[in-house]
């Protein structure tokens, strides 16, 4: 964040991916414990709208694999994070049939 | 609605005596977060991407600050994994498997039989599945 506005997003993912080798790929540069969080950073994450229907989020977390994407304003502002698991509290709070 | 109606059954596991590299590739290549460990059919364990991280960080001052050299080849899976994880089995209800996945903060409940041996693993993917499908 800079200023109220999204910057990046720091995941597991990335920490992995800049901490470990993996076999048969040279990977991004490794990362160093006094390295800044925006050299390791996601710096394009996917973002939504406060206003995305609940339907289309569920898409976004099953096809790209992402566990919590930031909600941000039209001037992205950031407002919040949601993540799958607030949808696995959502559906338990539910009513729906399971 | 038991787990073992919407558990997945076809799994990629890795046994404890696997080299961590190696199970890190299954994970990367299936695009998982969670690798059953299973012996002779029977779960012993569970490695997570949390569980790697969390013996990446571990072990990192150890390195002089470079992360890199933190998980060596000499690391088996059994020294990161699980030994004792969230388990279940099938017939336990799904809103039961949604309760520990939201208590616990386990992202994948390995389903198994009387014996452990392991039939098939129930994740939050299945969960929002079944939002989505009541959507």
């Amino acid at each position: 964040m800079e200023d109220g506005i999204l910057k990046g997003i720091l995941t597991e993912r990335d920490i992995r991916l800049h901490t470990i080798p993996v076999k048969g790929e040279s990977g991004p540069e490794f990362l160093r414990l006094e390295d800044p969080v925006a050299d390791v950073m996601t710096d394009a994450p996917i973002v939504v709208s406060p206003e995305l229907p609940l339907n289309q989020l569920l898409d976004l977390f099953l096809e790209d694999k992402v566990g919590a994407v930031p909600v941000v304003s039209e001037e992205r502002e950031l407002l919040g994070i949601v993540s799958t698991l607030d949808l696995l509290v959502f559906l338990r709070s539910t009513e729906v049939a399971i | 609605m038991t787990v073992s109606e919407v558990m997945v059954t076809d799994l990629v596991t890795v046994s404890p005596d696997s080299d961590l590299k190696e199970a890190m590739d299954h994970m990367n290549s299936a695009h998982i977060r969670h690798l059953p460990v299973v012996r002779a059919g029977r779960l012993v364990g569970i490695l997570s991407d949390r569980d790697i991280r969390l013996f990446g960080m571990s072990v990192a001052g150890a390195e002089d600050g470079d992360l890199r050299f933190s998980i060596g080849n000499d690391v088996m899976v059994r020294d990161v994994m699980q030994s004792e994880p969230v388990l279940m089995e099938g017939d336990v209800d799904v809103r039961e498997a949604l309760d520990m996945m939201i208590e616990d903060r386990v992202g994948a409940i390995p389903v198994v039989d009387p014996d452990d041996h392991l039939l098939g693993i129930v994740s939050y993917v299945d969960m929002l599945k079944l939002l989505q499908a009541r959507l």
